[in-house]
């Protein structure tokens, strides 16, 4: 089994550990059972109660004729799982393995694009940088991660719309002149 | 290290660009694309000729310009250069902090403080004071 899950409690990142860890630290109370949990080929971040992996194996009572199908549960190994475990905050400095800290919020980077860039794309990239440190506090790690990415995608959205247009401006006026 | 090749070839550059600027016959920049098709005064209009008055020490002229960008700007500096160092160096502890509270109201009030330049009464907040 390959180390491709994480969980996330009270905002704070862990993993990647494999499933069988997972369910150790679940069954040692290390996990609550509201953790956020994600891994490889997950849209997001998902309660531990409705990852299919995790559901409670049906038990299995012993003579137990009572003929009611058992629940098959999801299987794991019928999935392509992705090469193991690009961290879900990659793009931070964190760097490979070890619990990661809350997303960054690119609050900073937001204000630069909008005083610097000349576009309204920074204000969204505020907007969005805003929502992150509540977010994370209050343990609602998919939403921050989101909200952090977008925060990102506006203020590169921002930069290189300026950059090209600069550029083409430039050309445009040495062409003109 | 790439990070670190990746910085040393950024500082050329500026150092190059800069170079170029001050030693070659610079008669300055165009106008703003977005004031001059549209009018409008956003949150960064006037940095370019605050930054050149602050250049020639007129601090006056570059308040003037955009009081708010050349306010933020040791702030700006002190958080990019920790930034662009802990991403050369590899180090991560070496990054600014988020700003909390304090740093959303500063995004907030820089939005405000575009819109309000492009409102009648607040002709004060554009560069050169409307």
């Amino acid at each position: 089994m390959s180390n491709d899950w994480y969980y996330a409690t009270g905002g704070v990142q862990q993993g990647p550990i494999g499933i069988d860890e997972l369910k150790a630290r679940h069954a040692a109370g290390q996990i609550p059972a509201n953790a956020l949990i994600w891994r490889e080929g997950m849209d997001n971040w998902i309660p531990w109660n409705q990852v299919p992996e995790l559901a409670p194996a049906p038990e299995i009572v012993a003579g137990g004729a009572t003929g009611s199908p058992a629940p098959t549960p999801n299987p794991v190994g019928d999935q392509i799982y992705a090469p193991p475990a690009t961290s879900p905050y990659a793009g931070t400095m964190g760097g490979a393995g070890g619990p990661t800290v809350n997303p960054p919020n690119y609050l900073w980077q937001s204000i630069a694009c909008t005083l610097l860039c000349c576009l309204p794309f920074g204000i969204v990239g505020i907007v969005y940088a805003a929502k992150v440190d509540g977010l994370s506090v209050t343990g609602k790690a998919a939403e921050a991660l989101e909200a952090s990415n977008k925060a990102k995608f506006w203020c590169w959205m921002s930069f290189g719309t300026s950059i090209v247009g600069i550029v083409l401006y430039a050309i445009l006026m040495v062409a003109v002149a | 290290m790439a990070a670190r090749k990746w910085l040393v070839i950024g500082l050329a550059l500026g150092a190059a660009g800069l170079a170029i600027l001050v030693r070659g016959n610079f008669r300055g920049l165009p106008p703003c694309p977005l004031h001059s098709t549209t009018g409008l005064y956003c949150p960064g209009c006037g940095v370019t000729r605050a930054s050149r008055a602050l250049m020639h020490g007129d601090l006056g002229t570059a308040l003037q310009m955009n009081a708010v960008a050349i306010l933020l700007m040791p702030l700006m500096a002190f958080v990019m250069i920790r930034e662009i160092a802990a991403w050369g160096w590899q180090r991560p502890e070496w990054r600014p902090g988020t700003g909390g509270r304090w740093g959303i109201r500063l995004g907030f009030a820089v939005i405000i403080y575009g819109i309000l330049r492009n409102l009648p009464g607040f002709e004060f907040l554009r560069p050169g004071g409307g």
